[in-house]
């Protein structure tokens, strides 16, 4: 059940773009089709999920135990970045057409804030775990699974308004970004009617 | 001269984040009131600067291909000095802008500047070239958390100046939303 | 100066470099700022028990207290402060897993009558504007319905809770109503925690001595000496009286 919650917290409640402003970039840069949304969100957890075990790894094992939490940015950025790039290889060798669906978006995340910030929240164990030990692998997997679920959703609905949007009248000024902004805004909005389900 | 010109296209020309579109997340994350954003502004100009010393100093020691990770560690080095700076000596601001300090490592205006800028150029520039993106960068976050504070907190700099409650969605994450996009409208207009 | 070439070696080797010199960098940089970190978490639990209790001169006990609160074990700080030589109160240190946006940290104090005395947010991660207030919204006099110092948790059969009515609980902070229910839980932990360990000092009816006591927390008397078996003999301090017992 805790685990549940862990997901439609980190989904709705705190979705992370839409309320903790982390991984905006790619929300406002790819999001213009619904099609390359879903990629970009599925790249996203896949890398999410991966990052997670393994810094919570490192942590666990080695930054803690050395009593060097200090390096925990430099370790982790490192990590993710070293990461990205193994899976756009390792893909490329075992799944081409995989590799083309996500493989365009891969060096986008290594700079995507939401997978260091889940990271470090993994890291020092300061996410919402709902009564979980926030120390303990299991739910930190779980969280991010649910954040990356969150990060896709916010990415799906916010390309689909886009796609509309396009042949609407929209005063010179605001075009673009702007109105892109004004759309989270409200998404925002309805977002924070989630609040209530836990 | 040039270096004046050099200083200055940080704060309308080039601003970072109202033209240029980096480094969104802190924007919208820590414009809650007018000294949390200039807070954030100044720990982001702190590694801007360094990170571009450092790195127009050592740029012909770094094979190419290898250029983005040295950056990178470089950057992340001093996003941890001044994380625990803060830590030490500002822990109220620190607490406040909790997450986003480790962040401001993947912001894009510093790996952006290092990339474009100080892997190019000689070391006095590249330092005034962070002072100016930075404090750019710092003044837009400011002015973004004052307007949201004055609208949503009926206060400016912590001081109330009407004793009341605000308009709420402007401290919450739509106004965060509303707040930039009329911003960078605003500068659009008058950048013509 | 000509560009290093892109030899595996020149990069490896560049790479190492750059990440020694900053880990030793950064380890002086920690080594330096250890002391002032560590300083101001001493200096932040520091104010907030002044905060939250009444005036003392000394911390009389600081002990951390193993307790089973929502079937999860849980080691919970106490502070038990002293003016003079009398006891003035008590401070629970709480975390409460129910917050909007995680674990909430807060430090609530007692008076010897078991009331609130005050409380403060040690760490929160509730939503700014709103489950931020915390920190002030309960220590509000304007806002009688939502004021908790003063009130006794014994009150309230099945703890405090959010509510209108003054008689179960507190009102809630405006739109936040997860955090003030976060808030509650933390009170009632704390309270249950306050009574577990107040139970077993104040209804000590039997005092057991093992060998002579100097004694300096009850007023007037100075020593407390074992006779024999059954007796005990206590000195006073200023006639120096003898009783024996």
């Amino acid at each position: 059940m805790a685990y549940i919650l862990i997901i439609i917290t980190a989904m709705l409640v705190n979705n992370i773009v839409l309320a903790q402003f982390l991984g905006i970039c790619p929300f406002l840069g790819v999001s213009g089709k619904v099609k390359t949304a879903v990629g970009m969100g599925a790249a996203v957890l896949f890398v999410m999920v991966l990052a997670t075990i393994v810094t919570w790894l490192v942590q666990t094992y080695i930054l803690n135990k050395l009593g060097i939490q200090f390096m925990q940015t430099v370790a982790f950025i490192l990590i993710i970045a070293a990461l990205v790039q193994m899976v756009e290889i390792i893909l490329k060798k075992i799944s081409p057409s995989l590799y083309q669906a996500l493989g365009i978006f891969l060096p986008l995340i290594t700079t995507n804030c939401a997978i260091l910030g889940v990271a470090i929240l993994v890291g020092n164990g300061t996410y919402n775990s709902m009564g979980l030990d926030a120390t303990s692998l299991l739910p930190a997997i779980v969280f991010a699974i649910g954040t990356a679920l969150g990060f896709m959703l916010a990415l799906v609905i916010f390309a689909g308004i886009r796609e509309h949007m396009a042949k609407l009248p929209i005063p010179e000024g605001m075009k673009g970004v702007p109105a892109a902004l004004v759309v989270a805004g409200i998404l925002a909005l309805a977002f924070m009617g989630f609040s209530g389900l836990v | 001269m040039n270096n004046w010109k050099n200083f200055t296209k940080g704060f309308i020309k080039e601003n970072p984040v109202l033209i240029m579109l980096l480094g969104c997340c802190p924007t919208l994350g820590t414009t809650t009131s007018a000294i949390n954003g200039l807070s954030m502004g100044l720990a982001t100009t702190f590694v801007l600067v360094c990170s571009n010393i450092v790195i127009s100093l050592i740029k012909n020691l770094i094979p190419d291909k290898v250029r983005i990770p040295s950056y990178i560690v470089v950057i992340a080095s001093f996003v941890t000095v001044i994380d625990l700076l803060m830590q030490a000596y500002l822990p109220g601001i620190y607490e406040t802008l909790g997450l986003f300090i480790p962040l401001i490592v993947v912001n894009c205006i510093v790996l952006g500047r290092a990339e474009a800028f100080a892997s190019k150029n000689g070391v006095w520039a590249s330092c005034v070239d962070g002072l100016g993106m930075g404090l750019g960068y710092a003044l837009a976050l400011m002015i973004l958390g004052a307007v949201r504070e004055i609208l949503g907190s009926l206060s400016i700099f912590g001081w109330q100046f009407i004793q009341a409650d605000g308009i709420l969605v402007f401290v919450l994450a739509p106004g965060a939303f509303f707040g930039l996009a009329y911003f960078i409208a605003v500068v659009r207009r008058f950048n013509k | 100066m000509a560009k290093k070439q892109s030899s595996l070696i020149n990069m490896v080797l560049t790479l190492f470099v750059i990440t020694t010199v900053a880990a030793v960098a950064l380890g002086f940089v920690y080594y330096f700022t250890k002391e002032p970190i560590d300083n101001v978490k001493k200096e932040k639990l520091a104010n907030a028990l002044k905060e939250v209790l009444p005036e003392f001169d000394s911390i009389t006990a600081k002990d951390k207290i193993p307790f089973e609160w929502d079937k999860k074990l849980d080691t919970v700080p106490v502070f038990k402060v002293s003016k003079g030589d009398t006891q003035v109160g008590t401070a629970v240190e709480v975390i409460t897993h129910k917050g909007f946006g995680g674990d909430v940290k807060l430090l609530v104090g007692f008076d010897n009558d078991g009331r609130i005395f005050g409380y403060s947010v040690l760490e929160h991660k509730e939503t700014a504007g709103l489950g931020s207030k915390m920190g002030t919204w309960f220590n509000d006099t304007a806002r009688q319905s939502s004021y908790v110092k003063g009130r006794d948790l014994k009150d309230y059969k099945d703890g405090i809770k959010v509510s209108k009515d003054d008689k179960d609980g507190i009102d809630a902070i405006t739109a936040a109503t997860i955090s003030s229910r976060a808030f509650c839980d933390a009170l009632n932990k704390a309270y249950a925690v306050y009574v577990n360990t107040v139970g077993s000092c104040v209804s000590t009816d039997t005092l057991i001595i093992k060998d002579d006591l100097k004694c300096d927390t009850l007023t007037n008397v100075s020593t407390i000496r074992k006779t024999d078996e059954n007796s005990i003999e206590v000195t006073f301090k200023e006639e120096g009286g003898q009783d024996n017992e």
